[in-house]
């Protein structure tokens, strides 16, 4: 068993207990992260909500069924054919049954033996070979989900550029999530920063509206007290 | 005769949606902290906070609540993590710089001279797989039968990761001591 204290250096261990404490996140991303858990619980909830895609289930079912009862045909012709041809391809072995021809005198002889068992083992392996697979259900991708993503990777340079400072910068990303998702799932984050960049950049006449409308499209929002912090200051 | 009896109000029912967020922003400052850990860069820990917490609720009804809900976290972070590094892996040629990925914020690059960022940056350069097992065991105080549980590794695999991992944190913390020393 290792010990371990006695393995890591004081001064490395004394780093390590340091960082074991946690700081505490900044009430604006914990605001961002609760907000964008609550889109995503709606947005799953609305994937589970909506209806057992049926259209797709009945053609796949009725497809399976057709082509099971195609093979069955297939594989029941190809028994009858098998056992009326049997004796002759048990006398020649599997090498003459390309040349019939070679062996015809054969077929009466041993016509009416045994042939079923020959015969067997070739149907099973062939209706092994037709037995449907269980296949494990599709995952299913909403579109919900996917748009959630896309709007994810579009906000994120906007948010980088307002922690670094750079406020003019962050408002390209931000008009393009607007006139790509204008009433996306992440309406809500896109509009706190927009007025958080627009108050930064000095335009408080256009902060000034962009913070009304939002306390108007979003009154119940956990980035409110961000928002209402920033318009204080103008107040 | 008729008797009017007190019952005592049901407590309200919570649903899995309320109790997975609740216990998501309990735990949102640890998630975000083990990310950094993790080597997540800035401009990305917030897009798998949110990967997370899906993640999460995906699997909250395989979660047993009798147990301690970080060690499960770190789970479902370190495959995050692992993919996500893989992916980048994959995607980032290496002539090609992330436009958006500047590292530390400045804030943090205050705290560079502090012991914290140091411990971080030394954490960046010990492999994935051996650094889950030091952040656990050394800062996360997990016991060594549940790292191997949660990661998926035998015991043996788990010490003998734990011992390397410290070598190439002491390593990593001379070496960062040093470069710091010439600056």
């Amino acid at each position: 068993m290792i010990d371990s204290r006695r393995e890591l250096r004081p001064a490395a261990r004394a780093l390590l207990d340091e960082e074991r404490t946690i700081p505490a996140l900044t009430p604006e991303v914990r605001a961002r992260a609760v907000a964008r858990a609550r889109t995503a619980l709606e947005v799953t909830h609305a994937v589970q909500v909506l209806p057992a895609p049926r259209r797709r289930v009945v053609p796949a079912v009725s497809a399976a069924g057709l082509a099971l009862a195609f093979v069955a045909t297939s594989v029941v012709a190809a028994v009858t054919t098998y056992k009326r041809h049997a004796p002759f391809a048990r006398d020649v072995g599997p090498v003459a049954v390309a040349a019939p021809a070679a062996s015809a005198g054969n077929t009466a002889v041993s016509r009416g033996t045994d042939g079923p068992e020959l015969v067997a083992p070739a149907v099973e392996r062939e209706v092994d070979s037709v037995r449907p697979r269980v296949f494990p259900p599709p995952r299913l991708r909403s579109p919900s989900v996917d748009r959630l993503r896309a709007e994810l990777r579009l906000l994120r340079p906007a948010r980088a550029f307002i922690a670094r400072g750079d406020l003019a910068a962050a408002l390209l990303p931000i008009g393009e999530h607007t006139h790509l998702f204008k009433r996306g799932l992440l309406a809500e984050e896109r509009e706190a920063l927009r007025v958080r960049a627009l108050w930064g950049l000095g335009r408080a006449d256009e902060a000034r509206l962009a913070a009304t409308s939002f306390f108007i499209r979003f009154p119940r929002s956990v980035l409110l007290p961000m928002v209402d912090q920033i318009s204080t200051q103008w107040r | 005769m008729s008797h009017l009896r007190l019952l005592a109000s049901s407590p309200p029912q919570v649903t899995p949606d309320e109790a997975c967020l609740e216990a998501f922003q309990r735990e949102l400052n640890y998630v975000h902290r083990t990310l950094r850990r993790m080597g997540t860069s800035v401009s990305e820990v917030e897009d798998l906070l949110q990967d997370v917490f899906l993640a999460l609720r995906r699997s909250w009804s395989d979660y047993d609540q009798r147990r301690p809900l970080r060690p499960y976290l770190f789970g479902i972070m370190f495959r995050l993590v692992s993919a996500h590094q893989r992916k980048r892996k994959r995607e980032v040629t290496p002539g090609m710089v992330e436009p958006y990925d500047n590292g530390l914020l400045p804030d943090e690059v205050l705290e560079s001279k502090q012991s914290r960022a140091m411990v971080l940056a030394a954490l960046e350069r010990i492999p994935l797989p051996r650094r889950a097992v030091l952040m656990m065991y050394d800062l996360d105080a997990v016991s060594i039968r549940e790292i191997a549980s949660v990661l998926a590794i035998p015991m043996f695999t788990a010490y003998s990761r734990l011992r390397k991992a410290r070598q190439e944190l002491e390593i990593a913390l001379r070496r960062l001591a040093r470069e710091a020393d010439v600056r």
